[in-house]
């Protein structure tokens, strides 16, 4: 049986062939390598997601102990930033003694990351028992004091005069602010 | 028309089975376009993402170690103003142990504390209770002590007492068991 | 450039259907770039669209979207007139509303009944139609280098149909479409009153065809002719008043090239003879209508071209010659072929 095809059929067919065969290149040189860069990089993105979350969690346990150590140590971080005041001192803890004098202080040395500042402190108390109770006070006070050698008692006539050297630390704090929470 | 008395009709390569060719491919290319180009933006997306979630590592990261540090720091300074404390505690121990450990007969005028010694002057009414009462605690806490003495007006020794510890150790007086 | 495109890749396929008493031919030509690829021609014994004309004509039109399918009107009711405008119409005895008409050379329209295009497209609507054509454009067609000259009549001569009209300095006087199968009263009629009205040069009828005879030889040896000497020695006798050179000489040749053909047709059977002479009735009738009327600006024809469609017989031509005294000069053509040049024209292919 003859079989003739005609010539609108002709290019009608060979147009379908083109297409289809565009349609197949298309499929297997930018669809198909495009679908396998999805799938990689979807799973980049999860695996990367995974490793943040891993360093969330982390950072957070980082900040809740930050955290609890800055409220811990609040006081004694204060202390650390405050500057020292000889008016302030007098002030507060006069009463200890019955006189009370302090040489204005200087700066001397650093120790690690701190400033240290000397302070010689002249004072008359009546009784040691009152030195024993500054010595308590200063452990509360405004600032970081070390009572330091060399320390004297001489008795003045009813009065014991008592010199001592104060070594007041202060931070030496590179302005850092604590960062925000992060999520 | 030149010579026809009727026009012709219009003819067209587009046939019905040509418009249902096209229209099939063009619903398969469009449906293929728009996937790939869902999948271009996809991979953008995917790769933007991630880009910004290894930023947001880094900056993680990095926070992470400045508080380190802030901690490091802060316990740095606990740690010295502790022993700071400590230190004062010790010292006002040492020196409500010292004045206890000087007897009611001994009268203290003088005491300076240094930081690997202790002198004290005073005054005595005689050598055996001094040797007794204040030299033997001494020698115990101190490991040298050098006495020397003055006689009074009144009978009694003026004494100077130095006392000084190894030169590796800070001056400690340690109640008396 | 698509246009160019599409002439590339797709033929044009040009179809034309002539329907004469008894039988259809189609013919079809299948073109690419302006040149014949391949040409067809059936007949078909019935003067109706039947399904085997429209899937012979269906094998050719599938090969390409443009196919263009042409049709020889053969209605009764048509003719030409010597006016374009439509209002001049009942001027020349039509009723202007019923007719489609087509203007030519702005000087002169064919018509048609209107119905009968409509009958036609709907008869044929199974493969329907592009083009209807009149067969006076056929004519003015074949004989286009001769109508600019002297007044002269042209006759398309059909199966059943003369197509007649009267040119002069190119312009149209006078035309009518002649029905063979309904006017074999009127032909006889005609001949009573040659009789009568015409002078003394028409003899009765059987010394017309003695005369015939003598006259056949006379003219068969001046056919037969082909030197300027024996033209000249056609200038001198004085029964052909006047002739067409040109004419002559295509006739001579044509004669040479069908001469065994020709000889065939020579022998007369009875039915070709008596359609010969019923045309030549027609001829003549229409004629004295033309002289006869007020209308058209008639002076004497001396010139007759006959565009000979089926193949006449040398009857017509003897009957013309003796008995009107016109030179009469008869061209044989392929009535497909001069449509499908119509149909080339009309689309513009070269």
């Amino acid at each position: 049986m003859k079989f003739k095809i005609s010539r609108q059929h002709l290019y009608l067919l060979f147009l379908s062939l083109f297409f289809f065969i565009v349609v197949i290149f298309f499929a297997f040189f930018a669809l198909i390598p495009e679908g396998k860069n999805y799938r990689a990089n979807k799973l980049a993105l999860r695996v990367e997601k995974i490793q943040k979350q891993k360093y969330q969690n982390f950072y957070d346990e980082v900040y809740k102990k930050l955290k609890q150590l800055q409220s811990d140590n609040r006081r004694i971080i204060v202390a650390f930033d405050t500057k020292f005041s000889v008016k302030k001192f007098k002030k507060n803890y006069q009463s200890y003694f019955h006189t009370l004098s302090i040489k204005p202080y200087k700066k001397v040395k650093k120790y690690n990351d701190f400033t240290l500042y000397e302070v010689n402190a002249t004072s008359h108390i009546s009784t040691p028992k009152t030195f024993y109770k500054f010595l308590d006070a200063l452990n509360k006070s405004d600032w970081i004091v070390e009572v330091n050698f060399p320390i004297e008692f001489k008795k003045e006539d009813e009065y014991i005069r008592s010199s001592f050297t104060m070594k007041v630390y202060h931070r030496k704090r590179v302005k850092e602010t604590t960062p925000l929470k992060q999520n | 028309m030149r010579y026809s008395y009727i026009r012709p009709r219009e003819k067209t390569i587009v046939t019905s089975e040509f418009k249902l060719v096209t229209s099939f491919f063009s619903v398969t290319f469009f449906m293929l376009f728009t996937t790939y180009g869902f999948l271009l933006y996809k991979n953008y997306s995917f790769i933007k993402n991630k880009k910004e979630v290894v930023y947001e590592i880094i900056d993680l990261n990095q926070s992470i170690f400045s508080m380190r540090n802030e901690i490091a720091f802060i316990e740095n300074e606990k740690e010295l103003a502790t022993s700071i404390f400590t230190h004062n505690s010790v010292l006002k121990e040492s020196i409500a142990n010292l004045f206890d450990l000087v007897p009611e007969q001994i009268t203290l005028s003088k005491a300076t504390l240094l930081k690997n010694g202790l002198i004290l002057q005073g005054i005595t009414p005689n050598r055996d209770v001094y040797n007794f009462m204040l030299q033997a605690p001494l020698r115990s806490i101190f490991a040298q002590t050098y006495s020397s003495f003055y006689p009074a007006s009144n009978g009694w020794l003026f004494f100077v007492s130095k006392n000084y510890v190894d030169s590796n150790e800070t001056l400690i007086i340690n109640k008396e068991e | 450039m698509i246009a160019k495109l599409l002439e590339l890749l797709y033929y044009k396929v040009l179809i034309n259907i002539i329907v004469s008493s008894r039988k259809t031919v189609i013919y079809v030509d299948v073109i690419s770039n302006a040149k014949s690829v391949k040409t067809a021609k059936k007949e078909f014994h019935t003067t109706v669209l039947t399904s085997e004309m429209v899937s012979f004509i269906n094998q050719y039109t599938a090969e390409s979207p443009f196919f263009y399918i042409a049709f020889l009107d053969n209605s009764k009711e048509q003719g030409a007139v010597p006016t374009c405008s439509r209002a001049k119409y009942g001027y020349y005895g039509l009723d202007e509303g019923f007719y489609e008409s087509v203007c030519l050379q702005k000087t002169w329209s064919c018509y048609t009944s209107r119905e009968d295009i409509y009958a036609v497209e709907k008869a044929y609507n199974a493969i329907g139609l592009d083009f209807i054509f009149s067969p006076f454009i056929v004519l003015s067609h074949i004989y286009k280098d001769k109508m600019g000259s002297t007044l002269s009549m042209y006759i398309l001569v059909e199966e059943n149909y003369l197509s007649l009209s009267i040119y002069e300095e190119g312009i149209l006087l006078f035309a009518q479409h002649l029905d063979l199968e309904n006017s074999q009263d009127t032909a006889e009629m005609v001949l009573d009153e040659g009789l009568e009205t015409q002078d003394d040069l028409i003899l009765d009828d059987s010394e017309e065809l003695l005369l015939d005879d003598d006259l056949g030889d006379e003219l068969e040896v001046l056919d037969d002719l082909g030197d300027l000497e024996d033209l000249d020695s056609l200038e001198d006798i004085d029964e052909f008043a006047t002739v067409d050179m040109e004419e002559e000489l295509l006739q001579e040749e044509e004669e040479l090239n069908t001469k065994d053909t020709n000889d065939s047709t020579d022998n007369l059977d009875g039915g070709e003879f008596n359609e010969d002479y019923q045309r030549f009735g027609l001829i003549q009738s229409s004629l004295k209508e033309f002289y006869s009327d007020d209308r058209y600006n008639s002076n004497f024809i001396e010139f007759v071209y006959i565009a000979d469609a089926i193949g006449v017989s040398k009857d017509l031509k003897h009957y013309l010659e003796e008995e009107m005294f016109l030179t009469v000069y008869v061209r044989k053509i392929e009535l497909h072929t001069i449509v499908n040049d119509l149909v080339k024209r009309e689309l513009g292919i070269k």
